[in-house]
C-alpha cells in the first residue's frame, strides 16, 4: 500500500521537477474569455502555425504553452467565435487574456484566418468517447412541453440508453444510472431530475458547458464506473448586468448576471414550476371539482460568484438548491412528500507561475427526502439523506508543449442516513427507528500526463490511485454462505478498508490532416452504489457504500475509435467500438426488501456483466444547419449470483439498436426550426410465460429474466422558433418557441402490465401503458 | 392567444394512456402446480395438484389426476383420497396437532415434490365487531337524498410472543365465496410489533361492506414468516402496475423437485358478526 502512494508522488515529483527546466524557452499563458459576456471559454484553442504547435483552454479558460524565444503569430479560436490572430514578442514570459468575440463581430487587431490550418480537437485531441454539447443547441431543440432539458439532449448522443419515455435518467455503455458521476460545478448531483424524472435538475439558463466522458475518462474523475457528466455553471456577466428568462406551459425561469466591480461577476437563476396550477385549471375546464389541498411543484436556485484577487488568485463560490414537494389531502389523510438536491462549492485558482496552475475546491453536497402521513391523530415521519464532504487539490503543470502534466488529491467523506421513522400519536412521538448512520471516507491520488511524441502520435497516460475506509460505529451483520445472519460485529474507527489501481491511457494516432485513429483503456472503480429495485429509480432509493461484504465495483474498457472530418472541418465523423466489463457487479435478489433494511447486504448478489457495442456518428457544428446523426449497436448482460439460474441476462437497459437524427435550421434572421428524431429497440423486459391459480388470483411463472422487449420505440420531435423584428433594435430580446413533441402521435409502450378480468379470474390480458401522446407547447423566452 | 394556451393546456397534461393489447408470449414447458392450506378448522382439507397454464388468453386450470399425495407428521402418515380431478382430500376424521410440523409430498409421474409446514397455533379473536359507515347517496348513484349506512367488520387479537409470526386474516359474507380469495384478505408479520394487542382492526374494502342483518365470517391465521413473504411475493407479482415496481421474478415455492405453488399448514380463528 504504502508502496504504490510513493509512486503516486514520485510521478507527483518528477512532474515538478520537470517545470524547472527548459530555461531557454519562455511560456505565454494567460485567460481565454468571451468578449460579450467575459465568461470563461473552455477548450479554446492557442495555435502556433510556425511551430505547428497548439494548446488548448482548461476549464477555467487558462493555458499555458512554452516555446523557444522569437516572434510568433498566434491564434486563438474557439467554436462559433470569431478566431483572434496575435503577434506575441515572447523574450520572457508573457502573460495575455484574451477576449474572442462571437461569430460576425470584427474587432481591431483581428485577423480571420483560414480554417484549413485550425486545430480540430475531433481529429488531434486524444479524448475520444466525449461528447461536448454547446448549451445553445439545446436550446434550439425540440422539448417535451417545451422545458429544454440537456439531459434529454445528451440521451441522443450515440452510446447514451434512455429507459422510460420522459425519463432523466440515462444508462452509457453498459452502466446502470448510477454509475454515472453527474458533477455541477464539481459538486455531484445525488438525483439529477425533477418529477420522478421528467425533468433534469439543470436549469438551462445557468449552464455554461458541460461534457460526457462515456470512456477514456481522465485520471482526475473517478468514483463512478460508467461516465462523467461534468457541467459548469456560468460565472456570470462580467461586462454588464444581464438576464435572461422563459415562461413556459408548465414552469418559469429567471436569470440575471452582473459584474462585482472590475475584477468579478455574480450569476443568479431559479426556476420554479407550476404543475399544480395547470392541473387545476386543466380539471377546471374539464368542468371537475378542483377543491382540496393539494400541492405538486418544484423549484430550484443556482447561483455563482467569482472574484479576481490578483492576476494569480481567483475565488469561486457556487451553489445549487432543488427541491420537489408533493402534498395532498384524500378523506382523513393527508401526506406530503419533499425530496431535493443542495450543493455548494467554494474554489481557489492559484497560478504558482505561468507553468503552474492550481486549484483547490471544498464542495458539500446534501441529497434528502422526507415523508410525513398524517391520519386524523396519527402521523408517521420518515426522513433520509445523504451528506458529502469533500477536497480536493487539482494542479496543472505545462512542462512544455509536448507535455502536460496534471496531479492532484482527492477526498471525501460520505454520510449516508437512510433512514429515520418517527411515529406520533397527539402530537407525542410513541416510536422512533433509525436505521443506522454510515460513515465512509474515499479518497484518491492521482498523476496524468498528456504527452506529444510525434506529429503524428500523442498519448495520455494516468494511473489513480484510490480507497475507501469504512468508519464506525457500525454494527455489521455476519452472513453465511446462504445469506443468513450469523452473528453482529460492533466497529469502531476504520474497520475496512478497500484501495484499487485505475490505469487511464488514451492514444491518438494521425493519419492525415483531417483523420486519426484513437485507442483508449480505461479501469474505473466505485465505492458507493444505489440500491435501486425498481424499473425506474425513485427518489426514496439508497445510496450505499461498499462494505466487508460488498466489494467496490471495477469496470475495465478498451475502445478504438476512428475520427475523420470532411467538408473544412465543418462535419465531424467518428466511429467507435468498445468493449466493457464489469467485477463485483450488483443486482438484488427476486424480491427483495430494500425498505427499512437494516441488513441490505442479505437482499444483494454479486456477479458481473459485460458491454460492447459499435458507435458511429456524423455530426455538423457550423452553418444554417447544424445537428448530427448517431447510430449505437449494443450489447449488455449480466450475470449474478441466484438470479436467472445463474445465467446471463440481458440488463432492462439493454437496447441493441439506437438512432437519432438531430437538425436544427436557421431560416433567415427571425425564425429557426428545430428537430430530432429517435428509434431504439424496446427495453428488455421480463414477461410470463406460464400462470397458476392461488386463492382466486392468476400467479405468474416467469422463465428468463429480460428475455422479452417492449416494441421497438420511435419518436419525432419538432421545434419553431420566431424572433420579433424589433430584436434587431434593442436590447431586450424575446422569442416564441413552439415545440411539438411526438408529432406522429404514437403511443410508445412505456410498459406492458399483466391483468385478470375482474368478472372472469381464469382470463388474463395484457395491457400496455404510454405516457404521452403529441406534447405542443408554447415557450416565451426573453434575454437583456 | 387566450384560447390557444387553453388548448395547448389542455392536451399537454392528457398523458397516460392505457390500452389492451395482443401479445404473442414465449411459452415454457408446463410446471407441477402444487397448492394446499390445510387449517384446523372443522372444513374439508385438500391439495390441489395441477399444471401452469398459457399466462395469455381463457385457459382454465389444468388438473392433474392419479398422483399420490401423502401427508406426514411426527406421529401418523395420511393418504389423500382424489375425490374431484386434481383434488385430493384428507379424511374427514383428520385432526390437526397444533405445533406439528407437517410434510406433503406429491408424486406424479414417479418424480416426487415435498414441501413441509410448521402449523402454528393461532391467537383468539378478540372483541369482533362492527363500524358504521356513512356514504353521500350522490356517490352511491342513489335517488334518495337521505344518507346511506353500510358496515365493516374489525376485531383485535393478542400477538404471539417471539418472532417470525405472521397473519392472514379475511372477512367475508357468510355463505359466499369471497373468503377463498386473497384479494379479499390481508397479512402482516410481528416485526417491530411482537406481542403487542392488536385492537381495532378494520379488514372490510369499501367495495364490499355489509348492510343491516348481514352476517360476516371474519377468519385469522397464523401463517409465520415465510408464508407471508410467499404471499407478500404473489401481491408485488399480481398486483404490478407501478412504474416503480421491482424486477418480475418467480414466486418463492416451498416445494422441491421443481413444482410451482406452496404448501401452507395453520392453526385458524373464526367468528361470526352479525350486523344489527
Amino acid at each position: 500500500m504504502k508502496k504504490h502512494i510513493l509512486l503516486i508522488w514520485l510521478f507527483c515529483f518528477c512532474g515538478t521537477m520537470a517545470i524547472c527546466q527548459d530555461d531557454t524557452k519562455y511560456t505565454l499563458s494567460g485567460q481565454i474569455s468571451d468578449r460579450r459576456s467575459g465568461e470563461d471559454l473552455i477548450a479554446a484553442t492557442i495555435y502556433i502555425p510556425e511551430l505547428n504547435l497548439g494548446a488548448t483552454s482548461n476549464v477555467y479558460g487558462f493555458y499555458s504553452i512554452t516555446i523557444p524565444e522569437g516572434n510568433y503569430a498566434v491564434r486563438y479560436s474557439y467554436v462559433g467565435f470569431e478566431d483572434q490572430l496575435v503577434t506575441v514578442e515572447l523574450n520572457t514570459d508573457v502573460a495575455k487574456n484574451i477576449e474572442l468575440a462571437e461569430g460576425g463581430a470584427m474587432i481591431g487587431e483581428v485577423v480571420i484566418s483560414a480554417d484549413k490550418e485550425k486545430i480540430d480537437q475531433n481529429v488531434a485531441s486524444t479524448e475520444m468517447s466525449v461528447q461536448e454539447v454547446n448549451i445553445e443547441t439545446v436550446k434550439k431543440l425540440p422539448a417535451l412541453f417545451g422545458e429544454v432539458d440537456i439531459i434529454k439532449v445528451i440521451q441522443l448522443l450515440p452510446g447514451v440508453k434512455s429507459v422510460g419515455e420522459g425519463s432523466s435518467g440515462f444508462y452509457v455503455r453498459g452502466g446502470n444510472a448510477d454509475q454515472n458521476l453527474v458533477l455541477l460545478d464539481e459538486a455531484p448531483i445525488y438525483n439529477a431530475s425533477h418529477v420522478l424524472g421528467f425533468f433534469s435538475s439543470f436549469n438551462p439558463d445557468a449552464i455554461k458547458d458541460m461534457k460526457l466522458y462515456k470512456g477514456a475518462i481522465p485520471s482526475h474523475f473517478g468514483g463512478r464506473l460508467s461516465s462523467v457528466l461534468d457541467i459548469r455553471m456560468k460565472e456570470g456577466n462580467s461586462k454588464r448586468f444581464a438576464g435572461s428568462g422563459g415562461i413556459g406551459t408548465l414552469m418559469s425561469r429567471l436569470a440575471i448576471e452582473a459584474p462585482i466591480g472590475d475584477s468579478g461577476s455574480f450569476m443568479l437563476a431559479g426556476r420554479r414550476s407550476y404543475i399544480d396550477v395547470v392541473g387545476k385549471a386543466v380539471e377546471a375546464i374539464r368542468g371537475n371539482d378542483t377543491e382540496g389541498e393539494n400541492i405538486f411543484y418544484f423549484y430550484d436556485l443556482n447561483a455563482k460568484v467569482n472574484y479576481r484577487l490578483n492576476e494569480n488568485n481567483r475565488l469561486f463560490a457556487s451553489g445549487y438548491f432543488g427541491r420537489d414537494v408533493l402534498g395532498a389531502e384524500i378523506d382523513d389523510l393527508a401526506f406530503g412528500v419533499e425530496w431535493g438536491n443542495s450543493t455548494s462549492t467554494v474554489r481557489w485558482n492559484h497560478l504558482f507561475s505561468p507553468k503552474l496552475f492550481s486549484n483547490l475546491t471544498y464542495y458539500f453536497s446534501n441529497y434528502d427526502y422526507f415523508l410525513d402521513f398524517e391520519a386524523d391523530i396519527s402521523r408517521f415521519k420518515w426522513a433520509s439523506n445523504l451528506k458529502e464532504h469533500s477536497l480536493k487539490l487539482d494542479l496543472g503543470a505545462y512542462l512544455n508543449p509536448s507535455n502536460t502534466l496534471k496531479f492532484g488529491l482527492h477526498t471525501i467523506r460520505h454520510d449516508v442516513s437512510p433512514g429515520n421513522i418517527e411515529s406520533i400519536k397527539s402530537d407525542v412521538v410513541i416510536e422512533t427507528f433509525n436505521l443506522q448512520t454510515n460513515l465512509s471516507y474515499e479518497s484518491a491520488a492521482y498523476v496524468n500526463n498528456e504527452q506529444t511524441i510525434s506529429d503524428k502520435l500523442k498519448i495520455d497516460y494516468g494511473l489513480r490511485l484510490s480507497m475507501l475506509n469504512n468508519v464506525g460505529p457500525q454494527d455489521v451483520y455476519g452472513l453465511d454462505e446462504d445469506y443468513e445472519v450469523i452473528d453482529t460485529v460492533s466497529y469502531k474507527g476504520i474497520y475496512n478498508t478497500y484501495w484499487n489501481l485505475e490505469p487511464r491511457l488514451a492514444a491518438r494516432l494521425k493519419l492525415g490532416v483531417s483523420s486519426s485513429v484513437k485507442a483508449s483503456y480505461n479501469r474505473t472503480t466505485q465505492y458507493i452504489q444505489l440500491a435501486s429495485n425498481g424499473n425506474y429509480a425513485t427518489p426514496f432509493d439508497i445510496w450505499f457504500s461498499s462494505t466487508k461484504k460488498v466489494k467496490p465495483q471495477i469496470a475495465d474498457q478498451i475502445a478504438l475509435g476512428y475520427f475523420k472530418n470532411i467538408k473544412d472541418n465543418s462535419i465531424e465523423l467518428s466511429a467507435e467500438i468498445y468493449y466493457k466489463t464489469f467485477k463485483n457487479s450488483i443486482d438484488f435478489k427476486d424480491h427483495a426488501k430494500l425498505l427499512l433494511n437494516e441488513n441490505l447486504e442479505a437482499e444483494l448478489r454479486i456477479g458481473k456483466a459485460r458491454a460492447y457495442g459499435l458507435e458511429l456518428m456524423a455530426r455538423k457544428n457550423t452553418g444554417k444547419l447544424t445537428g448530427w446523426i448517431s447510430y449505437t449497436w449494443s450489447k449488455v448482460q449480466k450475470k449474478i449470483e441466484t438470479i436467472n439460474n445463474e445465467d446471463w441476462y440481458n440488463a432492462k437497459y439493454d437496447k441493441p439498436h439506437d438512432l437519432s437524427i438531430v437538425a436544427s435550421y436557421e431560416l433567415g434572421d427571425r425564425f429557426s426550426v428545430g428537430s430530432s428524431f429517435v428509434y431504439s429497440t424496446g427495453n428488455a423486459v421480463t414477461f410470463p410465460t406460464g400462470k397458476y391459480d392461488f386463492l382466486g388470483v392468476s400467479v405468474p411463472v416467469y422463465s428468463e429474466r429480460n428475455g422479452s422487449r417492449l416494441p421497438d420505440y420511435h419518436r419525432l420531435d419538432f421545434s419553431l422558433t420566431f424572433k420579433p423584428r424589433k430584436n434587431k433594435t434593442r436590447r431586450f430580446k424575446s422569442e416564441w418557441v413552439l415545440s411539438v413533441y411526438n408529432v406522429y402521435d404514437r403511443r410508445n409502450a412505456f410498459s406492458i402490465d399483466f391483468k385478470q378480468e375482474a368478472t372472469n379470474s381464469n382470463v388474463t390480458y395484457a395491457e400496455k401503458r404510454s405516457v404521452f401522446s403529441i406534447v405542443p407547447s408554447l415557450t416565451y423566452n426573453l434575454k437583456f | 392567444m387566450k384560447n390557444i394556451l387553453y388548448i395547448l393546456l389542455a392536451l399537454s397534461v392528457s398523458s397516460c394512456f392505457k390500452e389492451r393489447i395482443e401479445l404473442d408470449l414465449n411459452q415454457e414447458n408446463q410446471k407441477i402446480v402444487i397448492t394446499s392450506w390445510i387449517t384446523d378448522l372443522d372444513e374439508p382439507q385438500f391439495v390441489t395438484v395441477g399444471k401452469t397454464v398459457n399466462y395469455l388468453g381463457s385457459e382454465g386450470k389444468e388438473f392433474v389426476s392419479g398422483a399420490i399425495v401423502k401427508l406426514t407428521n411426527s406421529t401418523d402418515v395420511y393418504f389423500l383420497e382424489e375425490e374431484e380431478e386434481g383434488k385430493y382430500f384428507l379424511p374427514s376424521n383428520w385432526i390437526a396437532i397444533l405445533g406439528d410440523t407437517y410434510t406433503l409430498s406429491v408424486a406424479v409421474e414417479e418424480v416426487e415434490y415435498v414441501a413441509s409446514h410448521l402449523m402454528r397455533p393461532c391467537p383468539v379473536i378478540e372483541e369482533a365487531g362492527f363500524l358504521i359507515y356513512e356514504r353521500n347517496p350522490w356517490e352511491e348513484e342513489e335517488e334518495t337524498m337521505d344518507s346511506i349506512y353500510v358496515y365493516g367488520t374489525t376485531f383485535g387479537f393478542q400477538e404471539t410472543a417471539g418472532g417470525d409470526d405472521a397473519y392472514y386474516a379475511i372477512d367475508f359474507l357468510k355463505g359466499t365465496m369471497a373468503g377463498d380469495s386473497m384479494r379479499n384478505g390481508g397479512f402482516a408479520n410481528d416485526d417491530f410489533v411482537d406481542e403487542e394487542y392488536f385492537a381495532d382492526i378494520e379488514l372490510s374494502e369499501f367495495d364490499r361492506l355489509y348492510a343491516l342483518g348481514d352476517t360476516a365470517i371474519v377468519e385469522l391465521y397464523s401463517i409465520g414468516d415465510e408464508t407471508a413473504n410467499y404471499l407478500s411475493d404473489i401481491e408485488s407479482e399480481v398486483f404490478r402496475g407501478s412504474p416503480f415496481d421491482p424486477p418480475p421474478a418467480n414466486v418463492r415455492t416451498n416445494f422441491t423437485g421443481g413444482a410451482v405453488g406452496y404448501f401452507i399448514a395453520s392453526g385458524a380463528q373464526q367468528v361470526e358478526v352479525v350486523i344489527e
